[in-house]
């Protein structure tokens, strides 16, 4: 508890409130008003595929049509959990910090899950905060786009925007965790960052290309499966891999967790902290 | 190692009547400032000491008054990034001290301060040393440590070539006693006198030196009493530290070689 306390100090600082969360909050109301302007009839082709966007009035006038916009966010909010958690961690050797941490605290484990609960708590809430932003926009700006929302405050529309919650907030925590494994491992935020979202973007795609397991069982293919409640689903921003359903891709995030977890203490706690 | 930062390869030690590997006995009344120190450059002096005083759950009452120890209590608001080098010394000494600990563990303490904050400093490890906390200073700056402490560990090429009190190494580095008749006819005689007693003498500038412990001195003051004769100046002084360690590392590179 000590550690999570000590660890939002830090994060309720200025610049990681504007730099994560505000950027996150940031562009899922772009990309909410975006939708919303093409829903009513502007022609707008948000993922860059050439084709129109997929957000129609009749979809989003559904009971989890408030959450719509915001599922399709998903890899985007991964990918700041990675970076966040990543310099983070990489930062406190970069700074020297972690010296005096352990010191401080001389119980490692204890700093380390201090750590990441304070993380995972503020991206949590960031996403949280983001959720309700993309369904205010949304809500001022339906009568403009012609969507009905009447449907979204039924029993079936909060139940989505609740199992969106939690979907989203467990697919980001898997490149965070990994991206914090990186960053124990390198102890430089550049490269953790770099190597976190090199793979989370793109050597994962790539790599899927030459053995079609990967694009299947790799980590941001679960981590998409879990955002869109399934392989039944299809985002604006891509589909989730074929074959994964939800409670497959909540298994691997929890084995993807745990390996994760179990690496970066075992390093945490038995390496020397040297200068 | 101390700190248990580094696992130790082979040897056993103690830190305040606990093994050194298991530094969660002892680090709670134990603080430190290690190499330069390190804190968060966006946060304030008073935000960083907070971050620390929460993971250790110390007093955070305790802040502003330890910033005011060090001098920082104007600096207190501002970003760390914005500190001198000299301020964030001062910072880090503080959050040495947020423990209030029995042991506090320093390295190169004055490191960037200027001559009045030296000053300061070292006045303010010396009361809290006279308030029965150890100060474990490790510094290059071998006339602080003389100003400073009590007792010294002199370290060279990794080996111990010293561990005791700063007076007996002080004493047994050359400690000279200078003695000058009143009488310069009779200095001669007074060398006459030291060579019997065993002791090698040398004339200068109208005084004689004498290789002898402080102690001596009263001896000498016996001796040249009884041949009558007067003396004009007696002392004894001791080698400086950086005399000292010159004088035992060199017989110690002699030793090796």
């Amino acid at each position: 508890m000590r550690a999570f306390t000590s660890e939002w100090v830090k994060l309720s600082r200025r610049a990681t409130l504007l730099g994560f969360g505000g950027i996150m909050i940031a562009f899922t109301l772009l990309f909410t008003i975006l939708a919303l302007e093409g829903a009513g009839g502007r022609s707008i082709d948000l993922d860059g595929s050439g084709s129109e966007t997929s957000a129609t009035t009749a979809l989003l006038s559904l009971p989890e049509g408030s959450v719509f916009v915001v599922t399709d966010m998903a890899a985007f909010f991964g990918i700041v959990a990675l970076a966040l958690f990543a310099s983070n961690l990489a930062g406190e050797f970069h700074r020297g910090t972690i010296r005096m941490l352990f010191v401080t605290e001389p119980n490692r484990l204890a700093v380390l899950a201090g750590k990441l609960l304070a993380l995972s708590s503020f991206v949590a809430a960031a996403i949280a905060a983001t959720l309700a932003t993309s369904i205010g926009a949304g809500v001022l700006m339906a009568d403009r786009a012609g969507v009905e929302t009447a449907a979204w405050w039924t029993a079936d529309g909060l139940t989505a925007i609740g199992t969106t919650y939690l979907d989203l907030t467990a697919a980001a925590f898997i490149p965070a965790l990994i991206g914090a494994t990186i960053a124990v491992l390198t102890r430089s935020t550049t490269i953790a960052i770099s190597v976190g979202l090199g793979w989370f973007i793109l050597a994962e795609t790539l790599l899927g290309a030459f053995w079609g397991g990967l694009s299947r069982w790799g980590p941001a293919a679960a981590s998409n499966a879990i955002a869109v409640g399934g392989t039944d689903r299809v985002g604006m921003m891509g589909a989730a891999a074929p074959g994964i359903s939800h409670a497959t891709a909540i298994l691997l995030a929890l084995g993807y967790s745990v390996a994760a977890l179990i690496i970066t203490s075992t390093v945490l706690s038995r390496r020397d902290v040297t200068s | 190692m101390l700190l248990g930062l580094i696992e130790p390869s082979s040897g056993q030690g103690e830190v305040l009547g606990h093994p050194i590997g298991r530094p969660a006995a002892y680090l709670h009344r134990v603080g430190a400032l290690i190499e330069a120190p390190a804190f968060y450059p966006t946060l304030t002096g008073q935000a960083n000491l907070q971050v620390f005083a929460r993971l250790g759950g110390h007093d955070r009452g305790r802040i502003p008054e330890l910033l005011e120890v060090v001098g920082l209590r104007e600096r207190g608001g501002d970003r760390y990034s914005s500190y001198s080098l000299g301020m964030k010394q001062r910072l880090g000494i503080a959050l040495a001290l947020l423990p209030d600990p029995d042991l506090l563990i320093l390295d190169e303490p004055t490191n960037g301060l200027d001559p009045q904050g030296i000053v300061e400093i070292r006045s303010l490890l010396m009361r809290l040393g006279a308030a029965g906390k150890t100060v474990f200073v490790s510094s290059h700056l071998l006339a602080e440590i003389q100003a400073a402490c009590d007792s010294i560990v002199m370290i060279d090429h990794g080996g111990v070539i010293f561990s005791g009190s700063m007076t007996e190494l002080l004493a047994r580095n050359s400690p000279t006693i200078r003695a000058a008749a009143h009488d310069a006819a009779h200095t001669a005689r007074l060398i006459e006198l030291v060579a019997e007693a065993g002791y090698p003498a040398t004339r200068v500038n109208g005084a004689i030196e004498i290789v002898a412990p402080a102690h001596w001195t009263a001896e000498l003051n016996r001796l040249a009493w009884q041949a009558g004769i007067t003396l004009g100046e007696l002392q004894a002084t001791s080698a400086d530290l950086e005399q000292a360690f010159f004088a035992m590392t060199g017989d110690t590179r002699k030793g090796v070689s």
